[in-house]
């Protein structure tokens, strides 16, 4: 599959990588530009450090390069490269005896920006308590809200696909924090009346 | 859409789980219903709150296409059809590892079920030559040897086979042979009756020769082959001195006396196979006077001319 570089936009992923096994690389730099940003976020929500998250989003590319051929179409492209940017990133924080944490600081900056006030202020008042909450979150809801939160068009089914768990799994862990979530912010309403 | 269906579905909503359809029935529902319009705000706002926590804000991402167009091999996948086809067996490595394996165990499973056939073809061949069969090639042969254990011994069969049992005392019980580990000569024939007749043909395919010794012989006589010819004894129930019981022999020529035995009967020789046997018998006295089976003994030595005659060649 040969394909002409105007068209590259233009073709799914599967056919990008049946190009890049004959010898296109135009097909590869379509397939850089397509996911490299976002597997920069995802790695970067995962490690924390900037320039980690460049060099092993580096790494990432060239790994899928090289194990192009290994792609069996099975699942989604997309969820197979976030698979190498997951394993790479557990590699990375296992090396590096890193703890992922999650944004409370900006956590609280988004909320912020919301139009509800007393929600602003509730942030404000239990930055400890929120940072209780989000300890008790095990790795594989912390890497669904990850993907979740990456991409809009990012299905629970998605997920699943790469984080290898069932979907009814990744529902119900991503809607219990959901609900866990709400009750807390209930919770501190009642208190603050 | 009602409120009910409305709150169940909010969180499949945000999230863009649903379809098409119910997205806009949501957004119909939404832009309606003002209880559920502030349901909706507050549930978007944890979604954006959660969000939020999971992605880092103000990222700068600045794309690093360059450096990876710099670190791989641009020809990896630019090659010849022999580089291709090495890249489909690595791709399916896990396949043929695993047909290897299959046909490991095939193979090793066949060359079993192969050697358990041939055991079982083996037990099956020793199981006839446990049954008597004629021709066999045998150092001691005796009628009662050739008893099978799955088949009713001789003695059982009074009426059929008198000679065995009439011999009172003094004849071995065909049973008590059976415990004997030589081969045997005779054939059997199993009746539907159960009753076991037991045929009276010696024969010897190896040397080429047969004959017929009379029912009061059966489990009493005992062949023994040797290099010079073959030696046929009485077998007595009590033991006697090794060597005695001769009743007659065939020596192949060159072996023993050139003088022939009147005793013995016609013919006086015979040829098998190539090879010429006297007939001959017992020059001396040949079982103990003073055993009590000499009497028996004897008998078969009259019965030595009647043998004699039945005598032939086989192929």
């Amino acid at each position: 599959v040969l394909l002409d570089k105007e068209m590259l936009c233009e073709v799914d992923d599967m056919q990008l990588v049946k190009s890049v096994l004959n010898g296109n690389i135009d097909s590869f730099n379509e397939i850089i530009y397509r996911y490299e940003a976002s597997i920069y976020k995802f790695v970067l929500a995962m490690v924390k450090e900037p320039e980690d998250a460049k060099d092993i989003t580096q790494d990432v590319f060239i790994t899928l390069y090289n194990k192009l051929y290994t792609y069996r179409g099975k699942s989604k492209f997309s969820s197979w490269v976030y698979q190498i940017a997951r394993n790479k990133s557990i590699d990375y924080i296992r090396k590096n005896k890193r703890i992922i944490k999650l944004n409370i600081e900006e956590a609280f900056d988004i909320s912020s920006n919301e139009p509800m006030p007393e929600q602003r202020y509730e942030f404000k008042e239990t930055k400890a308590e929120i940072e209780s909450f989000l300890k008790c979150l095990d790795d594989i809801t912390r890497q669904i809200i990850i993907l979740k939160a990456l991409d809009e068009d990012m299905k629970f089914c998605d997920i699943a696909d790469i984080l290898n768990v069932n979907v009814s799994t990744v529902k119900t862990k991503y809607y219990r924090l959901w609900d866990k979530y709400n009750k807390y912010l209930n919770e501190k309403r009642c208190k603050a009346l | 859409m009602n409120c009910r269906t409305f709150s169940k579905s909010l969180k499949d909503y945000i999230a863009g789980e649903l379809s098409e359809d119910v997205n806009e029935a949501m957004e119909k529902h939404i832009s309606r219903c003002e209880k559920c319009n502030m349901l909706y705000e507050s549930e978007y706002g944890s979604y954006k709150a959660i969000k939020g926590m999971a992605l880092p804000q103000n990222i700068d991402f600045t794309s690093s296409r360059y450096e990876i167009l710099q670190s791989i091999d641009k020809e990896r996948y630019n090659m010849s059809f022999s580089k291709k086809l090495s890249f489909y067996f690595r791709r399916n490595s896990i396949k043929y590892a695993l047909g290897a394996v299959a046909i490991i165990a095939v193979i090793a499973l066949s060359s079993l079920a192969i050697n358990q056939f041939k055991n079982i073809n083996m037990m099956g061949k020793s199981n006839t030559q446990d049954v008597p069969k004629a021709g066999s090639s045998v150092e001691n042969v005796s009628p009662a040897d050739s008893t099978p254990k799955d088949v009713p011994a001789a003695n059982t069969n009074t009426k059929d086979v008198p000679a065995t049992n009439s011999n009172s005392k003094d004849v071995p019980a065909n049973k008590s042979n059976t415990k004997d580990t030589s081969q045997p000569s005779k054939t059997q024939e199993n009746k539907s009756n159960n009753q076991v007749k037991q045929n009276n043909v010696y024969n010897n395919d190896k040397l080429g020769i047969s004959f017929t010794v009379p029912q009061s012989w059966i489990g009493r006589y005992t062949v023994k082959e040797e290099t010079y010819g073959v030696n046929v004894f009485f077998k007595p129930t009590v033991p006697a001195p090794e060597g005695s019981g001769l009743i007659f022999c065939l020596i192949k020529e060159g072996y023993g006396d050139e003088e022939f035995l009147d005793s013995m009967g016609d013919p006086k020789t015979i040829v098998a196979k190539g090879v010429t046997y006297h007939i001959d018998g017992p020059r001396d006295i040949g079982f103990p006077d003073d055993h009590k089976e000499y009497k028996d003994y004897q008998k078969f030595r009259q019965d030595v001319p009647s043998v004699v005659k039945t005598i032939k060649t086989v192929k």
